[in-house]
């Protein structure tokens, strides 16, 4: 499979010092033409919350959270357009039972857009799993 | 140009990939008959990375430069579940 939908793990951890930054760097980095990397509408939100945040924490400066998130920006990943996105995440999150449906949000691109989903998330991997949807976990 | 078979084999992808991507566009070709027959010359452009490498440098330098000033190794996943909880 040569589309992948990415989550926010995967695209922090490239930004971000991380565990699985390595790993992170080298699915970027072995990306071709060939492939084509999407994500929900929810996926720059949950970003730019988590940049701010660090910048409240005192991790982060002003100037650092602006920097990273114009290199986020910057990798090629087309966001999906479709609200069925979210009817999608809906049924997932009913269907796995999860009390809510920030993760779904990805499977669901996932699986309408018939892309490897790509995370740093093990809960995420199993729930990817446990629709036999195929998954690739960062670490 | 040459064969679905040919391009499948110089880009390490099924037969079926390849047909897909001529169908997508993302591989040029021509279509002679039943068969399709794929552009060299596309071929190449299509193996150089889809990420420049001057942004992952960037990215790097970004990231090397904050790290050495704070010295985190942060989790983003539970920075994310953090966030997502907060809402």
């Amino acid at each position: 499979m040569a589309r992948w939908c990415v989550d926010a793990s995967a695209v922090l951890a490239s930004v971000l010092s991380e565990h699985a930054t390595a790993a992170a760097r080298a699915f970027w980095s072995d990306l071709t033409g060939l492939d084509d990397v999407v994500g929900p509408q929810l996926l720059l939100p949950e970003c730019t919350s988590v940049l701010r945040q660090r910048v409240g924490s005192g991790e982060l400066t002003e100037a650092e959270s602006a920097d990273l998130l114009e290199d986020l920006l910057s990798l090629p990943i087309r966001i999906h357009e479709s609200r069925d996105q979210f009817r999608v995440a809906l049924t997932l999150a009913g269907r796995l039972k999860r009390p809510k449906a920030y993760d779904m949000q990805y499977l669901a691109v996932a699986t309408i857009e018939r892309a490897e989903l790509v995370t740093l998330d093990r809960g995420l991997r199993q729930a990817a799993t446990d629709i036999h949807h195929p998954v690739r976990l960062l670490r | 140009m040459i064969t679905v078979a040919e391009a499948a084999k110089r880009l390490g992808r099924s037969i079926e990939q390849v047909r897909r991507y001529l169908r997508e566009g993302k591989l040029k070709g021509q279509r002679v008959g039943n068969q399709w027959f794929v552009d060299e010359e596309g071929l190449r452009d299509v193996r150089k990375p889809l990420v420049p490498p001057e942004l992952l440098r960037r990215i790097d330098e970004h990231r090397e430069a904050i790290f050495r000033r704070n010295g985190i190794v942060f989790d983003v996943v539970a920075l994310i579940h953090e966030s997502r909880e907060s809402h």
